[in-house]
């Protein structure tokens, strides 16, 4: 046999064991070498740059596009600004931004009739491009979003014109009066405004509008600039404005941001016990506990926006009986839940919205474990030998999965047989949104939270006639109630603030007797930081993904 | 030969054609709804006809897919809606990572295991054949995850040598792009540090990614060997007074390298799409953590052509095993 001239040489290599070994140690050694002569891992050491573990990566950096809570929120919040922003980890504020105040009543900011809403902004705002945030940006922004369609424009549906009326006025009128506005226009989607100057410079046609650029470059005028962004290597580079508009105060600041996506639990913890990271969002409980005893790490625990609830579908016999839907109400275990398979880390609902959102109040009645009294209302209903459901958890979170088992025991007390089945999100919905009930499912286990932080919103989108299936979000238990109608339509057009929230109250009453959906708890997000950040706070809105980097330094 | 190369060219094409049937066919039986996930957690029913249109989705299955086939012959791929780019520029950027971690573990497995087989051979029941034989139960037993994660804590959180995430250091940033490889690219401008950068990078990932490849390659060298040295001719050598190395490289090992060669090529299809999973513990930007996006969010288009791309790789693979058949052994001969 003949072995190719190549394949010989290799062979002939191979052919001396000490031939072999000796190359192996030289390349052993120079490998060796070459490693003590490498970089330390710790790009963190720099001392004014900050490394931001996030969870998801971007979407989308198009501010008409974006809505994740993942590492859009954490880069769109710093390059771009909006008309207002809440603040507040324990209870939203709205606080004016661009603007220069929260339009209301008594200022003459908000017409009698509630239909016009007047904006004055700041005078000196400017863009990251040098040219002015005026009015125009801002009409321009929001007409932007509207035509470009991208999913976030349905916040604004409510608005019918919005006029530049100087440079510094802007005014929107509604289609209809619709209290919660400055609370639609305050979150973070759909309403950070966009420089005209540099969409229109990058803009292919009519139909892009800037599109394709804003995806993966900068158009704001935030505290900080995009340096870069690379979705393939799952990072992005922030760097701070100097030339900001609203000033820097003396002292150190965060000069560049690194903001990682990093996939792998251990790896996140590991850097951020070694100092490779400054800060890592939504920690797993196991790794935030163990990091609560590691020098030079901080833990902090915050509530998040994101609510737990198991849909019943409403639509679906037995499950169209209230009687059936408290009984399964009242057995279930939150307790155990909340300080088992959570850890602690979540709090019990006791409204349809969470207790940081304005307008909240606890709902009148109140669900706790109660198996007798579950018993007796399943009696009530004509099922005292109980009845058979499925209930699906799906795959994206795993306690999900271990809450319905834990359920599956407690509803076998009081002879309801629970199956449950794990299924793939993106199927599940495909098949419970088609609109036919017939298609749908008897029931599943979801997260939900806020697109801005008024408990409007979660009793709208929840119980509204029009958030049923087919539309996308969120009735999904084909909840119906013309009183629950009327209730919204009295909120939405409510102008005195006594009235909105008695109007509020009576959804929240409705909505926990009803038992259409059983809420169960929101989480906390749990964060962990080295001990020398300065400056960081929770917004209970955009939760642990976001930090408020112009007010941090690092010690 | 050339008749051969061609028949086995046509082959592949039509194999080709298979899998991306199946792959089409399989990922439309699954009810995930790409429009739906593509619109992300909002957008009314009237987005979502758009986006059904947009996407062709409301088309025949069959206009469907030969839509799709028609836009791979002009290099159109498909859109990703989750990367907002066209598939086939999202494959040329995540390709290169894999094909690297890919190589790069190849290469640890043939440079280690083929000598630690021989040596084991040669020396039946020796330490170095009980150790290898330790190393290739353990490292066959173990789950890559784990693998990568136990590296990830000696040799990044314990010791700190390697890092634990990502192809090159943050602040170097990518080399210059000629192939896509970090490595290849950094060392063809004679970019050092980032050459370092990315080799240093690169370790532990493809440690952890050769060491089921290194074991089955010690037992097959291994086992051919000891088949090879029982044969007739082994005994003609060793009687006419040839040196035990001579026997062992110089005869036996040409006639062990036959199987050796075979499973190169089974191995680099599993090397391919077994780093997916080890680029997603070592957050390795490659088609792994791309395919896991791709599922997630029901990316067809992306997922068919990642399909394809493993098996096109998978085929070239061992097409070429079966070219160096020739070289390895002259009695084959292709017509």
């Amino acid at each position: 046999m003949v072995a190719s001239p190549e394949m010989s040489t290799v062979l002939r290599a191979l052919s001396n064991r000490r031939t072999f070994l000796k190359a192996a140690g030289i390349l052993g050694s120079a490998a060796a070498l070459d490693l003590s002569r490498m970089s330390p891992p710790a790009a963190a050491q720099e001392g004014s740059t900050l490394i931001f573990l996030a969870v998801d990566a971007a979407y989308s950096l198009d501010p008409a596009e974006n809505w994740d809570y993942g590492g859009g929120a954490t880069i769109i919040s710093h390059i771009y600004e909006g008309l207002f922003k809440f603040t507040g980890a324990d209870k939203v504020t709205l606080e004016a931004n661009l603007a220069l105040e929260v339009p209301s009543v008594e200022n003459g900011g908000i017409s009698e009739d509630g239909l016009t809403y007047t904006v004055k902004l700041k005078p000196n705002a400017m863009f990251h491009d040098g040219t002015p945030v005026n009015a125009e940006a801002v009409r321009f922004s929001y007409e932007r979003t509207r035509t470009l369609k991208l999913g976030v424009d349905f916040l604004i549906d409510q608005v019918d014109t919005i006029t530049a009326v100087d440079d510094t006025t802007v005014q929107f009128t509604l289609k209809k009066p619709f209290s919660p506005f400055l609370a639609s226009i305050g979150g973070l989607w759909g309403n950070s405004i966009v420089s005209p100057e540099t969409v229109n410079a990058n803009s292919t046609g009519d139909d892009d509008l800037g599109h394709e650029y804003l995806l993966f470059n900068d158009g704001g005028s935030g505290a900080y600039i995009l340096e870069s962004y690379d979705p393939d290597q799952k990072q992005a580079v922030l760097v701070r404005d100097p030339n900001w508009w609203q000033g820097w105060s003396d002292g150190p600041h965060i000069e560049r941001v690194v903001i990682l996506w990093i996939t792998e639990a251990a790896t996140i913890r590991s850097m951020l016990e070694r100092g490779d990271a400054h800060i890592a969002a939504n920690l797993t409980p196991e790794d935030w506990d163990a990091l609560s005893t590691i020098e030079g790490v901080t833990t902090v625990e915050a509530p998040s926006s994101l609510q737990c609830e198991i849909v019943l579908n409403n639509a679906k016999p037995p499950l169209d009986n209230p009687l059936v839907r408290q009984a399964l109400s009242y057995a279930f275990d939150y307790d155990s839940a909340i300080n088992g398979i959570m850890g602690g880390h979540a709090v019990k609902l006791d409204s349809v919205a969470t207790s940081m959102s304005l307008g909240y109040a606890p709902a009148a009645t109140q669900y706790t474990f109660d198996l007798d009294k579950a018993k007796a209302l399943l009696e009530e209903a004509g099922l005292a030998d109980g009845f058979s459901m499925e209930l699906y958890a799906l795959h994206s979170f795993l306690n999900d999965q271990l809450l319905l088992e834990m359920y599956q025991s407690d509803l076998a007390k009081i002879g309801v047989q629970l199956d449950v089945k794990v299924m793939e999100s993106n199927a599940f919905l495909s098949q419970h949104l088609s609109g036919n009930v017939d298609e749908s499912f008897m029931g599943f286990i979801s997260n939900i939270g806020p697109d801005y932080p008024d408990a409007y919103e979660m009793l709208a989108l929840v119980y509204g006639e029009n958030s049923k299936p087919p539309a996308f979000c969120c009735n999904f238990e084909f909840y119906t109630s013309p009183e629950m109608e009327d209730i919204l339509v009295r909120i939405e057009t409510a102008l005195d603030p006594d009235e909105r929230q008695a109007a509020l109250q009576e959804g929240y009453d409705l909505a926990f007797a009803d038992a259409g959906v059983m809420w169960l708890f929101n989480f906390k997000q749990l964060i962990g930081m080295r001990s020398n950040v300065q400056g960081w706070e929770y917004s209970f809105l955009l939760g642990a993904n976001y930090a408020p980097f112009e007010k941090m330094s690092l010690a | 030969m050339r008749t051969f190369l061609i028949r086995r060219l046509l082959g592949v094409v039509i194999v080709l054609i298979g899998i991306s049937l199946l792959t089409f066919l399989l990922s439309h039986v699954m009810p995930a709804d790409p429009a739906r996930a593509a619109l992300g957690a909002k957008g009314g029913e009237q987005q979502y006809l758009e986006m059904r249109e947009r996407m062709g989705l409301d088309r025949p299955l069959p206009e469907q897919y030969l839509r799709y086939v028609q836009g791979l012959f002009q290099g159109d791929l498909g859109y990703s809606y989750t990367s907002r780019r066209p598939v086939a520029t999202d494959l040329a950027a995540y390709f290169p990572a894999s094909m690297e971690l890919m190589l790069s573990a190849l290469f640890l497995a043939v440079v280690v295991g083929v000598p630690l087989g021989v040596m084991s051979a040669a020396r039946v029941r020796g330490p170095l054949d009980k150790t290898s034989g330790v190393l290739a139960i353990f490292s066959t037993a173990m789950p890559l995850f784990l693998t990568g994660l136990l590296l990830q804590v000696i040799f990044y959180k314990q010791l700190g040598w390697l890092p634990a995430a990502g192809r090159i250091a943050l602040i170097l940033g990518e080399p210059q792009h000629i192939t896509g490889m970090f490595t290849v690219d950094s060392l063809l401008r004679g970019d050092w540090p980032r050459f370092f950068s990315s080799i240093k990078h690169l370790i532990l990932p493809a440690i952890t990614l050769s060491l089921p490849a290194m074991a089955i390659l010690i037992r097959i060298v291994r086992a051919s060997m000891l088949e090879a040295l029982g044969q007739e001719y082994v005994r003609t050598a060793r009687s006419k007074g040839l040196s035990e190395n001579r026997v062992i490289y110089g005869h036996a090992l040409r006639n062990a390298l036959l199987p050796t060669v075979t499973s190169l090529g089974m191995l680099v299809g599993a090397l391919l799409s077994g780093g997916f999973l080890v680029e997603i513990v070592y957050t390795f930007p490659g088609l792994g953590m791309y395919v896991l996006n791709a599922i997630m969010r029901a990316e067809f288009a992306a997922l068919i052509s990642t399909t394809l791309i493993v098996a096109t790789v998978y085929m070239v693979a061992n097409l070429l095993v079966d070219i160096a058949y020739v070289f390895i052994d002259p009695r084959i001969r292709y017509a």
